[in-house]
This record gives structure tokens, C-alpha cells and sequence, in this order.
């Protein structure tokens, strides 16, 4: 495969993050139990793919993976005690007996999950980011004049290849 | 660049010319490979008239490899539990393109010298610590 710069030099799209979606299941035959939609983050959400080096001993780096870190953010401040309840569930999905695993699926750009009605800013592409079974957890911070939920995802990756998909 | 080759045998190899087809061997690019360290064993003192005295007894060479997560995933892991299971196990190093002829090695641990980087169960590395069997 050969990709030539000058095909893709002009191919740089705008693509905010625009939903994030959490499910888990019993089994991987199974259809998705308890799916979690979080949609329009606010536009400092953010994403960062860190790679994991190691010096050799020619004082060169030797990749060894990637450290994927995730920060959403999410403008709400309706605290129904079923909603702070659900906020306790997600860091704890991994507890649960049972569970076969929990997927978290970033969605950016011009990406609809399902039929979900979104907004989309300057954006024709998409790509999105999945992880199995990463670190989930959550905040809650004051910005301005209104509450807002920060959900941090963290996981190590060997390899790019499926994570970032299209 | 430096490589080293892992062989492992259950019998004494007669033709210790490197062969690049051997089944039994797996070729890695370490994170960090030791030049052979020289040992010299002496029988160090004084005699009675005060004279000292350091007789050589032997000399022999260590070789330290360290094998990091860009080369090591389960089947690499397996292949050098085999490797350090096995009686004969034999070592080459290729330098500047040119291998070496094959080196028989004894391994002194007990347990597969497995540390994982960080704590993450994603990043094995295996440091091993060969001595050579021929003394010199």
C-alpha cells in the first residue's frame, strides 16, 4: 500500500467529539444490556493518544503502545437521584458479576449512533474510538455559572488498528 | 544494530554454524543487549613470607539481553519458557549483518524473568542473564 502526501494534504476536517456511548454485555453473543448515550459534550471535551516509549540501547525510543486519555464533558445539573445513581453505576461496570465486558465507543464528527438526532458542527466526516473494557470515571465540577459531568476514560492500547475506525 | 537468536535444543548441537532456518530458534531485536562481560575467577592471598599471591583459575562470560513489550506478546512468552525449559540452549548474535557461529549458554534463574513496564500487564520484558559454557 502506498499513501502519497500530496492525496491527502487537503483532507483535514473539522470533527468534533459528538456523542459518547457506554454499553456492556453478559456475553458477546448477546445484544448490548444498559447502552448509555451522553451527546453534544461541550467544545473543550477532548482526546489524547499518547504513545508509550521505551529508550533502547542506542538511546533511541522503541514504541511499545499507545496511552489513549479521554475527557468529556457534559453541561447538566437536573441531579435526580436516578441520574446520581447512574453516575455511581459507570466506574463500577467492571465489578459486576457476570460481566462479559463494556465497550466505550467515542463518536466524532459527522457520526450518528443509531438515529440519535445530533448536531453537527462544520463536519462531513467521522471517525470514532472504541475501547473494550477501559477506565471510566467521573466528575463533577463547577464552570461558570452551572455544574457540568466530566467522564475520563483511560486505557493503554498495543495498537491503533481497531480503536480508531471509520 | 545488534540482534540475538534463541535456540533451544534437546540435544548437544554438532554443527554450531548459525542457521537462519532453524525451527527451534526465534530471532529478536532487544531493547538491550550486553557486550560478552569477562569473569576471571582468582585464587587470591598471602603466604606465609608475605608474598601475595592471585593464581587465575578459570575465566568464563556473562551476557545480559533485555527483551521489551515491541517484541514480546504470548507466543514470543511461551517460546522462551520452552527456550529455558530445554537442556541445551544456545545463543547467536548478529552484528553489523554477520552472525555469529551458535553459543551454548546456561541460564542460572529459577523462575521466567518476567517484569511488566509500569505495572501494565500489556508491557512484559524479559531480562535474561546467560553464562557462557565454554571457559576460556
Amino acid at each position: 500500500m502506498i499513501i502519497k502526501y500530496n492525496e491527502i494534504a487537503n483532507k483535514i476536517h473539522l470533527m468534533p467529539i459528538n456523542s459518547v456511548w457506554i454499553y456492556k454485555k453478559y456475553s458477546a453473543l448477546e445484544q448490548e444490556d444498559v447502552s448509555i448515550y451522553f451527546n453534544n459534550p461541550e467544545a473543550d471535551s477532548n482526546y489524547k493518544i499518547l504513545a508509550k516509549n521505551k529508550t533502547d540501547m542506542y538511546g533511541g525510543n522503541r514504541l511499545l503502545g499507545y496511552m489513549i486519555d479521554i475527557t468529556a464533558y457534559f453541561p447538566y445539573n437536573d441531579f435526580t437521584a436516578d441520574y446520581v445513581k447512574l453516575l455511581d453505576t459507570l466506574p463500577n461496570i467492571a465489578n459486576e458479576p457476570n460481566i462479559s465486558f463494556w465497550q466505550f465507543v467515542l463518536f466524532i464528527g459527522n457520526n450518528v449512533p443509531y438515529s440519535q438526532d445530533l448536531h453537527y458542527v462544520n463536519s462531513t466526516n467521522s471517525n470514532y474510538i472504541k475501547l473494550t473494557n477501559p477506565s471510566i470515571s467521573v466528575e463533577i465540577e463547577s464552570v461558570e455559572l452551572r455544574p457540568r459531568i466530566s467522564l475520563k476514560i483511560n486505557q493503554f492500547i498495543n495498537k491503533l488498528e481497531g480503536h480508531i475506525l471509520r | 544494530m545488534k540482534r540475538i537468536a534463541l535456540l533451544h535444543s534437546d540435544t548437544k548441537l554438532v554443527n554450531i554454524v548459525f542457521d537462519l532456518a532453524n525451527v527451534n530458534q526465534k530471532i529478536y531485536n532487544p531493547t538491550f543487549l550486553s557486550r560478552p562481560n569477562l569473569t576471571v575467577k582468582r585464587d587470591s592471598g598471602r603466604s606465609l613470607n608475605g608474598q601475595g599471591y592471585s593464581h587465575i583459575l578459570h575465566k568464563y562470560r556473562t551476557l545480559s539481553v533485555t527483551l521489551s513489550a515491541d517484541v514480546l506478546n504470548e507466543a514470543e512468552i511461551t517460546f522462551i519458557e520452552t527456550f529455558l525449559s530445554k537442556p541445551y540452549k544456545y545463543i547467536a548474535i548478529q552484528e553489523n549483518n554477520v552472525w555469529s557461529g551458535y553459543i551454548e549458554v546456561l541460564v542460572t534463574e529459577e523462575s521466567t524473568p518476567i517484569t511488566y513496564i509500569d505495572e501494565l500487564i500489556e508491557l512484559p520484558e524479559i531480562t535474561l542473564n546467560f553464562e557462557y559454557i565454554n571457559i576460556e
